[in-house]
């Protein structure tokens, strides 16, 4: 079996639209959560999400981007990115695709593409259904098929760099990237393809997806939080003093004097005005956590055998070593916590490690009331007394939730954390949950000297359950 | 205008392709308009000259092409309506 590397990631992310950025503003615990400017985002409870910044269409070619829903161009966009940084293919600076690297026709034959996405086209095929059913349109964009279906972006892609070896487009919801990594992960360590180019990318934020994820009752809102921790959906209002504070009220802390104590209580003032800010509606791991807020974006990475990377003279950013993928088999959205811990120990076990050896967790963490003790049960129960000493980083706060992305972006943000040793913070974690008692690096983030190997979880509905583990370089 | 600068000058904005590649005898292949695209602007053609190209479609190779087969659906329009 081979050894597997990463040698490149792409990122377009509400954070940034490179893996430099998007890890900089997590490391700042500055939010991609942004108030929604169309119309009917009035409607919503609220009305925020992670929305890609900048322009994502000026690289693809209006004659391309045409027949592409906006997840193909996300989906593009950071594909290129990583296997630019990953020094392989050849430029192609001009023609009707735009400048990018792409595979030589040999090595196109020996590179595979593991893609993912949670709904695919979507703002395609509200446009196609609201110009037959609203603006009763005769008929359709004869595009419509091609910018909607699932594997449109694997289809791009791989017409855009030249891909020619198998090609998967996977979809398991909030655990799909996370899928397609772990089976690009195999491909290569098992020599079926040399190369492999791994990610998802969803473009989501429309009305009618939105509002069917708000009926759900999973996104988050604020005023709506508590301390509960069962049942489900999540509206169950719950008393104040269910809500235990995670700091001391500002007055107390400034007035001790010390400089950290002024810090604490600046920091502590601000939260306070926070608290009430509705992009802060995301709360992982915290009392008054009510769901998570919708992101759209893209996440990317080359895997490549490790003696050819070595062979070639490529930087190597780090290593996958382990997949876990389990089913719960119990309900379409309901997390199990069974499931989740069995995900984590196959992880552990085909990367050959002890629980004790995990540095850094990136959780699933998506900030719902079940899903967030789930998670936390689970860790307890795979890695046990070690369980209260990992750093637990849940992104989701800062970037929103990513459904077919999540799982590569957040894989990435494990990946840089080991690079930079230093685990992102869990943003908004003011208030802490007795039933969430673990190490979640709450506001700001911390150095890791040591740390070498963490892992990344991601939890689908459909009962899907997707761990990484990703070892950082040796110096 | 003629039909054909007409043409000409849908096909720029739809596809932001440069005039000077527009010439009457570019061939689609070469300017990147696929068949799917072609099939795209066909159906903005018929919303702008009101015709029905899917009733007899000749096929179209160049710019020029498209021209000439909206010159002659809309002299059979003509036609009908006379």
């Amino acid at each position: 079996m081979k050894r597997v590397v990463i040698t490149g990631t792409g990122v377009i992310s509400p954070l940034g639209n490179d893996p430099e950025r998007f890890f900089d503003a997590l490391i700042h615990a500055r939010s991609g959560l942004r108030r929604m400017t169309p119309s009917w985002a009035d409607a919503l409870a609220t009305p925020y999400a992670g929305i890609v910044q900048g322009d994502v269409e000026s690289a693809i070619p209006k004659i391309r981007r045409n027949s592409m829903d906006r997840v193909t161009l996300l989906a593009l966009l950071a594909a290129r990115q990583a296997v630019s940084q990953a020094g392989l293919g050849r430029a192609r600076a001009s023609g009707d695709a735009g400048a990018r690297t792409v595979f030589d026709d040999a090595a196109a034959e020996q590179t595979g593409l593991y893609w993912s996405t949670g709904m695919g086209g979507a703002h395609a095929l509200e446009a196609a259904y609201h110009e037959l059913l609203i603006a009763h349109a005769a008929r359709l964009r004869p595009a419509t098929i091609v910018m909607v279906m699932n594997n449109a972006a694997t289809g791009q892609i791989a017409i855009d760099l030249n891909i020619r070896g198998p090609s998967y487009t996977y979809s398991s919801a909030c655990s799909s990237s996370a899928v397609a990594i772990g089976e690009a992960f195999r491909a290569v360590r098992f020599g079926l393809v040399k190369t492999a180019i791994a990610g998802g990318a969803e473009a989501l934020l429309s009305e009618g997806v939105m509002k069917a994820w708000e009926s759900l009752g999973t996104l988050a809102r604020i005023g709506r939080g508590g301390a509960a921790h069962t049942g489900h959906p999540a509206q169950h209002a719950q008393p104040p003093h269910a809500v235990q504070p995670a700091r001391p009220a500002p007055a107390a802390l400034a007035a001790s004097g010390s400089p950290a104590a002024l810090a604490a209580a600046a920091i502590a003032a601000m939260a306070g005005e926070s608290e009430s800010d509705p992009a802060t509606a995301c709360r992982p791991f915290a009392a008054d956590r009510s769901g998570f807020l919708l992101g759209e974006g893209a996440a990317a990475l080359v895997l490549e055998e490790r003696e050819a990377a070595l062979a070639r003279g490529a930087t190597i950013l780090g290593e996958i070593t382990g997949f876990g993928n389990t089913t719960d088999a119990g309900h379409i959205t309901q997390p199990d916590a069974g499931g989740q811990a069995r995900a984590m120990r196959l992880a552990l076990a085909e990367a050959g490690l002890a629980p004790e050896q995990i540095d850094h967790i990136n959780a699933h963490g998506t900030g719902t009331k079940v899903g967030d003790v789930s998670e936390t049960q689970a860790i307890h129960a795979v890695f046990g007394s070690h369980a209260p000493r990992i750093p637990i980083s849940a992104t989701k706060a800062l970037h929103g939730h990513l459904m077919g992305a999540a799982g590569a972006l957040e894989c990435i943000a494990a990946l840089l954390a080991l690079r930079e040793r230093r685990a992102p913070p869990t943003a908004h974690l003011w208030h802490t949950d007795a039933a969430c008692d673990l190490d979640y690096v709450p506001l700001t983030s911390r150095a890791l000297p040591a740390a070498q190997i963490a892992m990344s979880n991601s939890f689908g509905f459909g009962g899907n359950n997707a761990v990484l583990v990703v070892q950082r370089q040796a110096d | 205008m003629t039909t054909l600068s007409t043409v000409q000058e849908m096909l720029a904005a739809e596809f932001d392709l440069a005039a000077e590649r527009l010439q009457p005898d570019a061939k689609l292949v070469d300017l990147g308009v696929d068949s799917l695209a072609t099939i795209e602007f066909m159906f903005k053609l018929e919303e702008r000259f009101g015709l029905d190209l899917n009733s007899d479609p000749a096929p179209v190779d160049t710019v020029a092409d498209i021209a000439s087969e909206v010159d002659r659906l809309l002299a059979a329009k003509a036609a009908t309506a006379a």
